[in-house]
């Protein structure tokens, strides 16, 4: 039997270990540890901006490696897109995708290897131009914005939470989490996901026994971290009980989370955690904190996946996550158990869903294929619209669907042709 | 030259190589007018004897055991003659040989061949052979000496000892095999291997451009280089000490000491040690910015590299039970420090990740002449080598060498989690060929290489109960097969015709998941078939035309089916690369305008390779061996050797090649067909020019000024397609200029040299812009007394 090859998700800088000179290729590529991320509807790119003054940015990554390109549009990208062939197209040798903010977009690490987050612009014919780097000392994927003049990261390195100055992207400090809840008995315990509310930094632990944890391993479920952006000091942490990491396992996950009255809704990874053998199959649950509020809402668990019949699923995950207004959100549904966690990465087995976080409610977006929802579960609402990024292997479809919260329907929008996977598709303000 | 230290220097080319004491061969070569044919080419059948006459046409090889033997007499301008000779009976045959000269030729012609890389077969396999002996002087290592030969690239990732990866003709890394003495060099020691070989170690190597013969190929997918370590005999000394820039030391010794009853004993040690701390562009690190700030040109840190090897061997020759039989006892270790990973980190070094090698190895050589046509030889290898790495700590340094103060305490740098891994393997290895002479002019070899390998671990910051290194491994290989070489139309043809057999069995535990630590036993055993046949055509003694075809395959490696317990994950399933290899060459010999000697050798090469084994990422927690793309190779490589002047010698060897994907696997991976593979140059050259002033202090000393140049046109390093050119994806055009002196005195006992490498203190890259060395300085001071 021909072995097949399978598609890159996290740690795509899986280190090379042997005894031999294989034990050299461990810096291959450093992807930052695949945890969680995710950002707040903060202050990016301006709603619905002049279509005129905005631009886009592509990014798309071979299934085999982190190499990939960046493309520039000036117009939202229609029809079918030979990446390569493209005049604004560049490649890099580490493509992870990220999160955008006015005129560039955040990989989440640099782009010729190594971590750290870089940033990216683009020149006046719309060619990507690389640009200054955040050092992180053991790689991050979290980072969020504050207001112009403030930003978060994280650095697994270390608990604390670094501030960083959007503009000149540079660190500018840190926020001590050394009162912040850990368990001491797990190798690793940082704050691994950011959200902005008002006033608030929500920072999320990630926890688990090994270094890199890959399984969340806390007795007391979720733990979120509430800090204050005023001062940048730690205030308390919440919790909880029978849930995990609540967040999206990338950078490039990143999406609006908070509605318009500031209620924050979190995803947990449920059974992300991915203990298939072990029989500690959590659910994936959407949570909230309430406007106002600093702690969890006691009565709120929605799990979609239980209202979509068509799922023949028993395991309960979430694979990105996207708050669209009017209570509407879209995320990943799983339509059938995997035989193995790489299941998720390389097989379609998930659907895109509308869901009513108000009314608890769930539909499948018609029209939509099947997606590796741990490949792609990348969702935006650009020019008051959703897009729904796809990849599905075996239909070798790599595209972006849109739609509405009016309907329940999606058309596709663009379709990579060559260029490899959609890793993350950019609405960025133009360079004067 | 001197007749007497040409005389020297060809007795030597002809005996060294053997020692089977107890014939020797001896003779003069003229023409047909009783002129002396100078430089034609002695080899003996059925041995790895050979001679170049000398000015005055003479030659001697010595250690031929009693037996007949066919000699084969080649020079430039002449016809190709093979005599017959009868040594069972006589200590000493002196010989008289006529030539008759090639009417249709140009006249004869004096080459040694390109960069002093003299061609000592001209077998219809595509073979050359860099004749070390012939730099036992020079500040040069057998890196150097293998970077140099035309068709081929050696990429290194740092200074001495740092990790190589060997080119030929398009096809790289486990598709090149490296052979020391004929076995597998990766299961001979611990550690051993080119990239910490003196090259007073060695007596030559044989670069496999394609088909490896059947004696020493396993599973070569694109060729391979044979390390033949220095084969002495009588009395010998040989002590050299190379010292350097990077605080690099190099001592050799070679001891040598045979008895009159052919019982002998003998002895090599060496030693490398480098600091390898040479300057490299880096950037500042301002840690409370958390950014990287100007380029600074930094001391490569964190780079020691130390190894040693001795080896004691005692052995007898030249008995009727017994042409050789030997037994050695070899104890070497390694240690380096891992300064980067295979991408170079230019603002934080690696800081406290080490590697360990240690082995002990027993080895019996044995032959015998089961009758006049039978041959048998064997070689065994017994061996137990303990292998262990260390990255355990996160603490970090920046390239001025200041410890960042956030970063603390148990971690690890290159791997997902601390580790003081110790590994121990234990090898058997036999090889056994027969070789039976059907008549003179065909012959048939039958070898057989069984490999055993058992491993099994452990990693002191794991809890026992949950180690994965703690499951034993088991890989067993087995290479068999049957040669035919043939000779047609009175030496006008030659022919080899090779039927090879591969098989392997595994028994091995791999990691499954490591999310719910899932392991599983694995057990295969898998079976191939390969062949080849190449021909040679002899046009004239001044040209001949050869071409080979093989279907060959490279075995997936334990590493690559069960993974490597941690980060690496398992792939049964793996198939093995499989390659189309042709190849087709000639030489051309000749003399311009009646006085300059040139010779040109030129070679086409065309492979496909299918079922490459990649390392990909996999999932959330390991990479995987993958099979992917189907690869394309094409290409030209050839040298030029000329002798402008008496002591003058020029040599130029140039290599183009196009390695481009030919398939993709992955619909979403389409954009890449066609495209080349990243990390390859394409066009590649060398160039050296010698001059010797003969007698410049003394009578019969030597004094010889080498010039180097090296040119690698650039590359990208990543999957460019056909997107808008990145440059900063792309290694540069990368030139490199070295001087040396080398100074030999008139009892030629005594010799020094001094070498400026990298004089303009270029950038130099490995592939994947790992930095190299710039200008550095070596000299060496070496006694021999033979």
């Amino acid at each position: 039997m021909r072995a097949r090859i399978p598609h890159i998700i996290l740690r795509s800088g899986a280190l090379f270990w042997s005894m031999t000179a294989l034990f050299f290729l461990g810096c291959a590529t450093d992807d930052p540890i695949p945890i969680n991320t995710a950002m707040d509807n903060g202050p990016s790119t301006p709603a619905n901006p002049d279509p005129a003054a905005v631009d886009y940015m592509l990014f798309t990554r071979s299934p085999s490696s982190a190499n990939g390109f960046v493309t520039g549009f000036d117009q939202f990208p229609e029809g079918d897109l030979d990446i390569p062939s493209m005049p604004q197209t560049l490649a890099f040798p580490a493509i992870s995708g990220g999160v955008s903010f006015q005129n560039y977009v955040v990989n989440q690490q640099k782009l010729f290897g190594g971590a750290g987050y870089q940033r990216l612009t683009l020149n006046e014919n719309k060619v990507p131009q690389d640009g200054a780097i955040i050092e992180t000392l053991g790689g991050g994927s979290a980072v969020a914005f504050l207001n112009d003049n403030k930003g978060y990261y994280v650095d697994f390195n270390e608990r604390n939470i670094q501030v960083f100055d959007p503009v000149t992207f540079i660190r500018k400090g840190e926020i001590s989490l050394s009162e912040a809840f850990q368990i001491p008995e797990n190798a690793s315990n940082y704050y691994g996901s950011l959200y902005v509310v008002g006033e608030k930094l929500y920072a999320c632990l990630y926890t688990g026994r090994s270094f890199p944890p890959f399984v969340y391993q806390s007795p007391v479920g979720s733990v979120v971290a509430v800090i204050d952006t005023d001062t940048d000091t730690y205030i308390k942490d919440i919790f909880a009980a029978g849930t995990k990491f609540p967040g999206q396992p990338f950078l490039r996950y990143d999406a609006p989370i908070t509605d318009e009255t500031g209620t924050l809704y979190l995803p947990t990874q449920g059974g992300l955690g991915l203990d298939l053998s072990t029989g500690e199959n959590t659910p994936a649950k959407i949570l909230k904190i309430p406007a106002g509020a600093d702690d969890f809402d006691p009565e709120y668990g929605f799990m979609p996946q239980m209202l979509i019949p068509e799922s023949n699923a028993t395991i309960i995950v979430n694979a990105g996550f996207l708050y669209a207004g009017n209570g509407i959100a879209y995320t990943n549904i799983l339509m059938e158990d995997p035989e193995t966690p790489v299941d998720l990465v390389n097989k379609a087995l998930m659907r895109w869903a509308k869901i009513d976080l108000v009314n608890r409610t769930a539909v499948l977006v018609a029209g939509v294929p099947a997606n590796a929802g741990l490949t792609s579960g990348m969702a935006y609402n650009y020019n008051g619209k959703v897009q729904l990024v796809v990849y599905n292997p075996e239909e070798a479809i790599s595209a972006v669907y849109e739609t509405d919260i009016e309907r329940n329907g999606a058309t596709e929008k663009f379709k990579v042709t060559a260029g490899g996977i959609i890793y993350g598709l950019y609405e960025i303000m133009e360079n004067n | 030259m001197s007749h007497i230290k040409l005389t020297f220097l060809l007795l030597s080319l002809g005996t060294a190589l053997n020692g089977f004491s107890q014939l020797t061969l001896s003779g003069t070569i003229s023409d047909e007018n009783g002129n002396t044919v100078p430089f034609a080419n002695v080899l003996v059948d059925d041995s790895e004897k050979y001679a170049i006459s000398d000015d005055n046409g003479f030659f001697s090889i010595t250690g031929l055991e009693n037996r007949s033997y066919r000699i084969r007499f080649s020079s430039i301008g002449f016809k190709t003659l093979v005599r017959t000779i009868d040594g069972s009976a006589n200590s000493a045959l002196v010989l008289s040989v006529v030539m008759t000269t090639q009417t249709e030729s140009l006249d004869e012609v004096i080459v040694q061949g390109k960069s002093e890389l003299s061609i000592i077969s001209a077998q219809p396999l595509a073979v050359s052979a860099i004749d070390a002996k012939l730099f036992q002087n020079a500040n040069i290592d057998a890196v150097n000496l293998l970077d140099r030969a035309n068709g081929v690239r050696v990429r290194q990732s740092g200074g001495l000892g740092s990790d190589v990866n060997i080119s030929i003709q398009g096809a790289q890394g486990n598709a090149i095999r490296r052979y020391f003495d004929g076995l597998p060099i990766q299961y001979l020691a611990a550690g051993l291997d080119i990239n910490n070989l003196p090259v007073n170690q060695i007596e030559r190597i044989d670069i496999y451009r394609g088909v490896t013969p059947l004696e020493v190929g396993t599973d070569a997918l694109g060729g391979g280089i044979n390390i033949v370590p220095k084969q002495i005999q009588g009395d010998y000394v040989d002590v050299s000490y190379q010292f350097g820039s990077f605080n690099t030391h190099r001592p050799s010794v070679n001891l040598f000491h045979t008895n009159t009853k052919d019982f002998f004993f003998s002895s090599n040690f060496f030693l490398n040690y480098s600091d390898n701390n040479y300057k490299i562009n880096a950037q500042n690190f301002n840690e409370e910015e958390r950014r990287a700030t100007e380029i600074i040109e930094a001391e490569r840190r964190h780079s020691l590299f130390r190894s040693t090897y001795v080896d004691f061997a005692l052995g007898v020759r030249n008995k009727p039970w017994a042409k050789e039989l030997k037994i050695s006892f070899v104890n070497d270790r390694s240690f380096r420090e891992i300064n980067t990973g295979i991408v170079f980190n230019p603002v934080r070094p690696i800081a406290a990740v080490t590697q360990e090698n240690e082995g002990i190895t027993t080895r019996l050589d044995y032959s015998v002449a089961l009758s006049d046509k039978l041959l048998l030889k064997t070689k065994t290898n017994i061996g137990r080598y303990i292998q262990s790495a260390l990255d355990s700590t996160r603490v970090i340094f920046d390239w001025s060498g200041n410890r960042l103060e956030s970063v603390d305490g148990n971690g690890a740098e290159l791997l997902s989690g601390p580790a003081d891994i110790t590994i121990d393997r234990d090898v058997f290895l036999q090889r056994t060929t027969l070789k039976y002479d059907i008549t003179d002019a065909h012959k048939i070899t039958v070898s057989n290489l069984f490999i055993d390998q058992q491993r099994e671990g452990r990693n002191i910051f794991v809890d026992p109960s949950d180690d994965p290194l703690r499951f034993p491994a088991q890989l067993q290989q087995n290479y068999s097969g049957i040669q035919w070489d043939g000779m047609w139309f009175n030496t006008l043809l030659e022919t080899v015709l090779t039927y090879k057999n591969y098989n392997y069995k595994a028994d091995a535990t791999s990691l499954e998941n490591v999310i719910d630590g899932a392991f599983e036993r694995q057990q295969l055993n898998n079976n191939y078939h390969g062949a080849n046949v190449a021909l040679k055509y002899n046009i004239d003694t001044n040209l001949f035309l050869r071409g080979s075809y093989e279907y060959a395959y490279r075995l997936p490696e334990e590493i690559e089916l069960f993974g490597n317990q941690s980060t690496i994950g398992s792939n049964v399933a793996l198939e093995p690369e499989q390659s189309d290899n042709y190849n087709i060459g000639g030489l051309y010999k000749a003399k311009l305008f009646n006085t300059v000697p040139v010779a040109l050798e030129v070679n086409g090469f065309y492979r496909y390779q299918q079922d490459r084994i990649l390392l990909l990422a996999s999932g959330f927690d390991l990479a995987r061996h993958f099979n992917e793309e189907e690869v394309e190779i094409k290409g030209v490589d050839g040298y030029l050797a000329v002798r402008p002047l008496k002591n003058l010698k020029a040599n130029l060897a140039a290599t183009y090649q196009d390695v481009r994907i030919q398939s993709a696997l992955e619909a979403s991976e389409a954009d890449v067909i066609g495209t080349r593979v990243p990390n390859i140059p394409s066009f590649f050259m060398s160039f050296d020019a010698h001059y010797t002033i003969e007698g410049p202090l003394g009578e019969r000393d030597l004094l010889r000024f080498s010039y180097y140049y090296d040119y690698i046109a650039e590359f990208s390093s990543i999957r460019e397609a056909n997107a808008l050119r990145n440059i900063a994806n792309f290694v540069p055009d990368q030139h490199i200029n070295s001087l040396e002196a080398t100074y030999t005195t008139t009892s030629g006992k005594w010799n020094v040299s001094a070498r400026i490498n990298n004089i303009f203190d270029d950038d130099v890259f490995d592939n994947f812009r790992v930095q190299r060395p710039g200008r550095n300085v070596n000299v060496k001071l070496r006694y021999t007394i033979q």
